[in-house]
């Protein structure tokens, strides 16, 4: 039934495996089909130091409630015990082997971003979801991930667990401004449970950020998950997707927002394993200045995984002549009782959009304005949970504003 | 014997085996099996062929050495052992034949098999037809009428001794000879194909036509085809090809090359329908063919038609680099895999000319246990302002055994260019199919109609004299799918 029939294997014997993967095929540069448009050959001459311990310093974002988890480097900033509702449980793993390597039993083999993780994580952490009998909601649980320091790298792991029943609200935030930053998150979403998650990506202009969320979905289970990408020099997200059980719906949607020289990468791997799921996706990029937008979004259909509903759109807006978009859809189908579709566009804004604005006395910039949120907008409207929502829809905002 | 051939194929037509399953038995003169300098300079002089061209083949042949075959596909190739493999067998006649009262009544008979009726040509279709059997090209007709209007339409290897200059000129120009491991192994050892030339103004007075056919054991077939469209001319060249039943794989890898100058349009349509191998794929051809074309010149056209319904593993991409000003890329496919077959084909456009414009159609359609894949680029470069692109991919799958794959590359770096990309993936639907035999017709027939109309899109644009043959060939590529 599940993705794959790994058994768990303890946790030194996968930094072995990911040590062998890495020695063997080093930094992946375009020559690699799966890093086609993102490059990282400018890593295999960086070095970074080890984790940076500061204390971690941001708290989060007044317009976003709940429960602050905070990881820089390797210091962990945990809630205090009392002021976490029964029903949620933070545990730090970081010396707990067990967990670490039960948490990679479904990450994908022979893969960058776990091997990674798996050779240099300093800190980790569990956060576990039950369903309870309380009729108020469990709050939020709000994960900043910050680093400092340009020359140092961090690669936090948190391992998010819902289990069977349980509805649970996480929101990551990333903002390190570290050299290389390399978040790994697991979300173990079970039988009958669903998960509200958002993800902002605002982290400095000279980092380099490698993200992998994997997503793994029990039965009957549901994800409604947002992202937006507009931080870093490079940024590639990736998500990876798997259907462990029947009649999940996954919705999954995401935003890069590219400017000055940068990049931005968002691979998607949608694996549907199992018979009567559904998943969604809506991709939207704007470019502008010399900014490169890279999306790769796979899905997969299993040869008994019949009555699967798969449906992905991805468009990008190019505002600038030096600007890049690069897009692979692919589906990949082995079964035949199914509907899946994927289409991708490229362009610059609707002339004829503009025209008519124009005509109604608008001006050009805020005609223009107006249709890059409008662009952007109708995603956002992906998003279940209102105060996730109003607070993403504040940060796409806030980076129009800027633009302008 | 020919008696005794056509019953082998009625019987097996009546029993659902391939169709165009037989062998025609002629005496061929063949260089040893084996791929090496030697080899080649055989071939060479075989083909009376001057210096140079031996000094090009050998400079192809020495960049494959260095070269690995591609893995990218979603393709399960056998290893290939390019040592075991015959690269010269002609037809034992040392000269060509001067009239079709030359040519050897069996080939002749062959011919007729496969509907290609050489001596009521001229009042069926206006077809000429230059007829590749194995490797030497055997009857070329029409060719007066053609000369009359300045048309050139010969075996490459004529083209070869008779222009040189254009040859020289034009020949790995749109494929370099290293493009890729095939294209150079071709460039190494080819031994036919059809040169085509149009001068200036020149509208082709009919259709081109080239049957290509594979029969010799363990004959690789390596054609070289060559069309040159000079300003505001028009040509539409059809190639269709259907093969005997073999128990070794033969290896096939072709290159054609396309060149449209000023106004100029090229119609290049494709029929393949070449042994798919037997239930495990066993035995059917190995298909890598590199296809492509360049709009030189403003407002020039280049479309290719396919309809691909045999070999066992298929792998060719038809180009189109839109260079001219406005020039205009079109690729209309239908891709059907039964048994074991695996495809994986589509286009590429390259947008280089201001105002070019692109069109990508294309239908796949598995069945069996065959897997079906789409891999197509669309770029847009940055002198290629305005530059439009719409792409359609639809697949149908036809049981639950089978895969259907959708891989387009997209890459924009001119923010007025506008690409668009739709694919969709389904199965026949228990509607359609249902209303169908409500109607009296089996479910093959019903599932040939739908299929047929899935495909119509793209059928529409093969030149009258195919469309026949490929609806019956869809048709007939599906049978024992279903049930």
């Amino acid at each position: 039934m599940p993705h794959k029939l790994s058994e768990i294997i303890s946790w030194p014997e996968q930094r072995e495996k990911a040590k062998s993967y890495f020695d063997s095929y080093g930094w992946p540069d375009n020559r690699n089909e799966a890093w086609k448009y993102t490059s990282l050959a400018h890593l295999q001459e960086a070095e970074f130091t080890a984790t940076s311990s500061s204390v971690p310093s941001k708290t989060s974002p007044a317009d976003l409630e709940g429960l602050s988890v905070q990881i820089s480097g390797n210091m962990l900033q945990l809630p205090p015990k009392d002021a976490i509702p029964a029903g949620i449980s933070i545990t730090d793993i970081t010396t707990d082997d067990g967990a670490r390597a039960a948490a990679f039993t479904y990450l994908a083999d022979n893969h960058l971003l776990p091997a990674l993780s798996a050779m240099h994580q300093t800190s980790a952490i569990a956060i576990d979801i039950e369903k309870t009998d309380s009729a108020s909601p469990l709050p939020a649980v709000i994960i900043s991930l910050t680093g400092s320091s340009k020359d140092g790298a961090c690669y936090p792991f948190v391992v998010v667990r819902v289990h069977k029943g349980a509805e649970a609200r996480i929101a990551e935030l990333h903002s390190s401004d570290a050299g290389l930053s390399c978040p790994l998150m697991v979300y173990e979403v079970a039988d009958d449970a669903k998960l509200h998650h958002i993800r902002l990506q605002t982290e400095a202009s000279h980092t380099t950020h490698l993200g992998l969320n994997q997503m793994q979905m029990g039965k009957n289970s549901q994800i409604n998950s947002f992202a937006i990408s507009m931080g870093g020099a490079l940024s590639r997200l990736e998500t990876h997707s798997l259907f462990h059980g029947t009649d999940a719906e996954l919705a999954q949607s995401a935003i890069y927002l590219g400017r000055d020289r940068q990049h931005h990468d968002i691979t998607s791997f949608v694996a549907h394993e199992m018979r009567d799921c559904a998943s969604r996706q809506l991709i939207r990029g704007v470019l502008d200045d010399k900014a490169r937008g890279v999306f790769q979004g796979k899905v997969r259909v299993a040869p008994d995984a019949q009555k699967t509903d798969g449906q992905q759109m991805s468009r990008a807006l190019l505002l600038s002549r030096d600007a890049e978009a690069d897009a692979k859809p692919e589906l990949e189908i082995f079964a035949d009782d199914v509907v899946c579709s994927h289409g991708a566009t490229v362009g610059e804004l609707d002339e004829n959009l503009m025209f008519y604005l124009k005509s109604r006395g608008i001006a050009e910039d805020d005609a223009r304005n107006m249709l890059i949120d409008a662009f952007l907008v109708d995603t956002l409207d992906e998003i279940e949970d209102p105060d996730f929502a109003a607070f993403m829809t504040s940060q796409i905002n806030r980076w129009s504003l800027a633009r302008r | 014997m020919v008696a005794t051939t056509e019953t082998i194929a009625a019987v097996e037509d009546a029993t659902g085996a391939y169709k165009y399953g037989f062998v025609t038995d002629i005496e061929t003169e063949k260089a040893p099996k084996g791929l090496n300098e030697d080899i080649i300079a055989f071939i060479s002089a075989k083909k009376n062929e001057p210096e140079w061209m031996l000094e090009w083949r050998l400079k192809a042949y020495r960049h494959w050495l260095k070269m690995d075959s591609p893995d990218w596909a979603k393709l399960n190739i056998p290893e290939i052992d390019y040592q075991d493999v015959y690269y010269y067998a002609a037809p034992k006649s040392a000269e060509g034949p001067k009239s079709l009262d030359e040519v050897d009544p069996e080939l002749l008979a062959t011919y007729e098999k496969l509907g290609i009726p050489l001596n009521e040509q001229k009042m069926l279709a206006g077809v000429a037809v230059d007829a590749v059997f194995d490797s030497v090209s055997v009857a070329t007709t029409f060719r007066e009428e053609l000369a009359k209007s300045g048309v050139i339409f010969c075996p490459i290897s004529e083209a070869i001794r008779e222009y040189p200059e254009l040859i020289k000129k034009y020949m790995g120009s749109v494929v370099p000879v290293a493009d890729n491991y095939f294209s150079a192994l071709n460039s190494a050892v080819f031994t036919d194909g059809s040169f085509v030339y149009i001068p200036k103004g020149v509208r082709c007075p009919m259709e081109l036509s080239t049957y290509f056919r594979i029969n010799e054991k363990n004959t690789g077939q390596f054609e070289r085809t060559l069309i040159i469209a000079e300003d505001n001319s028009y040509v539409s060249y059809l190639e269709g090809c259907t093969a005997p039943q073999r128990d070794e794989n033969q290896l096939h890898a072709a290159v054609v090359e396309l060149v449209a100058m000023e106004d100029a349009e090229i119609k290049y349509s494709t029929v393949q329908n070449w042994y798919p191998g037997d239930e495990t794929g066993k035995g059917g051809i190995y298909n890598f063919v590199t296809k492509r074309g360049i709009c030189r010149g403003d407002r020039a056209k280049i479309s290719w038609t396919q309809v691909e319904t045999g070999s066992a593993i298929t792998w060719k991409y038809p180009s189109c680099i839109l260079k001219g000003r406005d020039s205009v890329g079109e690729f209309y496919s239908v891709a059907v895999t039964n048994g074991a077959q695996q495809a994986d084909t589509g286009t590429k456009m390259i947008h280089l000319g201001e105002g070019s414009r692109s069109t990508i159609i294309s239908k796949g359609i598995s069945a069996g246990k065959s897997q079906n894949t789409y891999r197509g680029l669309v770029e847009v470069h940055k002198p290629a302002e305005g530059a439009r692109n719409f792409t359609q991919c639809d697949s149908l799958l036809v049981g639950d055994k089978c895969g259907a794959h959708t891989v387009p590359y997209i890459v924009s770096r001119n923010p007025s260019g506008k690409i668009e990309h739709e694919a969709t993936t389904s199965r026949i639907s228990e509607d359609q199919l249902f209303y169908c035999l409500q109607r009296g017709m089996d479910e093959e027939e019903s599932v040939s109609l739908i299929v047929n109309g899935f495909c119509k899109e793209v059928m529409k644009e093969l030149p009258m004299e195919f469309a026949v043959e490929a609806q019956k060939l869809i048709g007939i590529s599906l049978e024992g799918s279903v049930g």
